[in-house]
């Protein structure tokens, strides 16, 4: 972390130094020209000044010393101002283009016009040398305006400013020259070297690089210690902490994407319980209607089951009437059977009292005897049959009695029944109520999954979309941070080579 | 198939049902017929007993004729030359001013007739024989128990009513079984003379003249 803070430091560092410099470099740069051109301008003017002077008083003199009208002395003087330092050229030129004071041309035409020889002609006349062919047009100009005409040259390898200058005619040449109308004379050409004031100029602009650059270093290592203390420190730190949380990012986009995964994931499995939930609820809906129409079915038959319980209670309600009947019917067999007993009673007496008579009557009543007995025991009989009877009617009545509240009971349970009934009928309403609430909620938990089954595939397409983008930004982000590390190494490098310089110059 | 067999045991319940009561009923038409074998059982009977009548070789003058009965648990016999008549009764009038002995009177066939208290005359205790005669009196229940049994004794022109609880039998005793009480019964008492063996029970035989003649049985009393 920390070399690559550093590295970050060292480029921002170069970046700065390298803006400063060039600011430095142009801003200086401009004003060193603009100040050397001025000087420029000061030296040229100066010379052209210099010149101006110097060629105007060697016009006056040569005029001067024409109107004495001895040319000779104009010659000389030329010769001798033409030896002094700086002056490379010095020449009059006729109109012509010729050297002036060398052949006798001249002299016979004043001669001619003042008429006699005035003006002794030479007894050598040179050959005059030509003005320089390739400045013929500037000589022309200055013969053509009367006015000076200035250009730079090469003289003999030495750089020169050179200046024709036109000999004006006046009142005072009329004497001797009357002949011409032509305002100019001659052509002066003063050729003054230009290598003193190359050499100026060029001394300026030295010093002033040389200044620019020391400006241009001080500053810039006042600069860079200034940078490096208020601008690369905290620059530093800033890209160390940038670089910690393009790391951190860079963890916590690789989690987010494993969380984004499971996310995923889970919601695939959400999608699946979904569905499942789906095919289920509706199951659950189809299988609602189903026990419904058999709690209908319930619902009948224990509607049914209470008619028939009804039924039930009516009849026994008859067996206990039945019973009931039988019973009276007993009593009469009862009441039959008292007379029997009483029959079996009274024959009974009449037996004994038979069997009395038949024993007054001794041997006469012996088979009256016989009879009277037989007749006893079938009363004796009759009698215990009675009895018999008697108990069984007891047993019967007993049986009634018990039958009877057995049938009463019977009522009883089945009134319990119909309770029942009446219970698992309202039960089975419940049921009913439950079951087609079941069924609402079921076809709600079938639409509500299948909406969220849709949610759950947009879910998952978001997840895959945002999965996709945490892999990109992972990319950038480990890119970025590969960056990072690049620019640290070289801002460590500057560092390492700002340290150098600096010890250097201690 | 569970209901259908439950069903179906229903079915068999009910049908069996109906089975006892077709048979009930085909019973009880048949039992107002008497079955052949019935019929040679009961004429066999009665041969049988007029066989064992006829072989009794007995002489009148060997024999005594008795009553038999019950009156406060003891066991009682009585000659049947002095009976008249085994009479029932379901109204016995009281009459006041008399003996305790003579119980009341009742109306015999037109006739009033004086009713003696056996238990009283011979001095039973009546409530140990109230006691006693509730338990034979059992058999009887459901027949008329208020009419009660009298026997009417007669003896030289006294007539009188004997009540008692319950008739046992016509029995013929010989003479020879017949012997006397026991000197201290008969000290104490001149209504029983004479006594036999019945069964392991000693039959009492009554004297009706001795009880007839009684002196208790005389009402000699003025009412104001």
């Amino acid at each position: 972390m920390k070399a690559m803070s550093s590295y970050s430091k060292n480029t921002m560092q170069r970046k700065l130094m390298l803006i400063i410099v060039l600011t430095l470099a142009i801003g200086l740069g401009c004003v060193s020209f603009l100040s050397i051109k001025n000087d420029i301008d000061n030296i040229k003017n100066a010379e052209k000044n210099h010149m101006d002077l110097l060629s105007n008083v060697i016009v006056e003199g040569i005029k001067n010393a024409m109107v004495t009208g001895n040319a000779p002395i104009v010659i000389n003087w030329l010769d001798s101002i033409k030896k002094s330092n700086g002056l490379l050229e010095l020449k009059d030129y006729r109109r012509d283009g010729l050297a002036a004071f060398k052949n006798n041309d001249t002299r016979k035409e004043v001669n001619e016009w003042l008429g006699g020889k005035r003006f002794t002609l030479r007894i050598s006349p040179e050959i005059p040398t030509p003005f320089d062919p390739t400045r013929m047009e500037a000589f022309n100009q200055a013969v053509n305006t009367s006015e000076a005409v200035s250009y730079d040259e090469e003289i003999d390898g030495e750089p020169a400013f050179t200046r024709l200058v036109p000999i004006l005619k006046d009142d005072r040449c009329i004497l001797c020259h009357g002949y011409d109308d032509h305002p100019v004379r001659s052509i002066l050409q003063i050729s003054v070297s230009k290598i003193a004031t190359i050499e100026a100029i060029n001394r300026d602009i030295v010093r002033a690089v040389i200044s620019s650059l020391l400006v241009i270093l001080v500053i810039g290592f006042i600069m860079s210690l200034l940078i490096n203390r208020e601008v690369i420190h905290p620059i530093t730190e800033a890209v160390s902490r940038i670089s910690k949380a393009a790391h951190s990012q860079d963890q916590i986009t690789s989690q987010q994407a494993s969380s984004v995964q499971e996310i995923t994931a889970t919601v695939e499995e959400l999608n699946a319980s979904s569905k499942q939930v789906n095919t289920k609820a509706e199951s659950l809906a189809a299988q609602s209607q189903k026990a419904l129409f058999v709690a209908h079915e319930g619902q009948k038959a224990i509607d049914e089951s209470i008619s028939e319980m009804n039924k039930i209670k009516k009849k026994v309600a008859d067996i206990a009437e039945d019973v009931l009947t039988l019973s009276e019917n007993t009593n009469q067999i009862g009441a039959i059977i008292n007379v029997v007993g009483d029959i079996a009673n009274k024959t009974d007496m009449l037996a004994v009292n038979a069997a009395i008579e038949a024993a007054k009557a001794a041997e006469h009543g012996k088979g009256f005897a016989v009879v009277a007995s037989e007749v006893r025991s079938l009363a004796d009989q009759s009698k215990k049959a009675a009895e018999k009877i008697e108990t069984l009617i007891q047993e019967i009545q007993n049986s009634v009695n018990s039958t009877v509240m057995t049938t009463e009971e019977g009522g009883k349970k089945v009134d319990i029944g119909v309770t029942h009934i009446l219970q698992a009928g309202s039960t089975i309403n419940t049921a009913i109520e439950t079951i087609s609430s079941t069924a609402d909620a079921a076809n709600e938990i079938a639409i509500a999954s299948r909406q969220e089954s849709l949610a759950n595939d947009q879910v998952a397409e978001a997840m895959g979309q945002i999965n996709r983008g945490m892999q990109a930004s992972s990319a950038a982000t480990k890119e970025s941070l590969s960056s990072i590390r690049a620019l640290q190494k070289r801002i460590d490098r500057k560092i390492q080579e700002t340290k150098k310089l600096s010890d250097q110059q201690q | 198939m569970h209901k259908q067999n439950s069903e179906s045991a229903e079915d068999v319940i009910w049908e069996n049902f109906r089975k006892r009561a077709e048979e009930l009923q085909a019973r009880s038409r048949s039992m107002r017929r008497v079955s052949a074998d019935e019929k040679t059982r009961i004429f066999q009977d009665r041969a049988h007993a007029l066989r064992q009548e006829k072989d009794k070789p007995v002489g009148d003058q060997d024999v005594l004729y008795l009553i038999s009965f019950y009156v406060g648990g003891e066991f009682f016999g009585i000659e049947v030359k002095y009976l008249q008549e085994v009479y029932e009764t379901a109204q016995v009038t009281e009459i006041p001013c008399t003996p305790d002995v003579l119980t009341g009177v009742m109306n015999y066939r037109g006739a009033v007739l004086t009713m003696i208290d056996l238990s009283i005359l011979l001095d039973l205790r009546r409530d140990t024989y109230r006691k006693e005669a509730a338990g034979p009196s059992k058999d009887v229940k459901g027949q008329n128990m208020s009419p009660e049994k009298v026997l009417i004794v007669a003896h030289a022109g006294i007539k009188a009513g004997l009540r008692i609880e319950k008739l046992d039998d016509l029995l013929t005793l010989p003479r020879n079984v017949v012997q006397a009480v026991s000197s201290f019964f008969r000290d104490k008492n001149q209504i029983v003379k004479r006594e036999a063996k019945r069964g392991n029970r000693p039959l009492l035989i009554i004297d009706p003249e001795a009880l007839l003649n009684d002196e208790r049985l005389i009402v000699n009393e003025d009412v104001s």
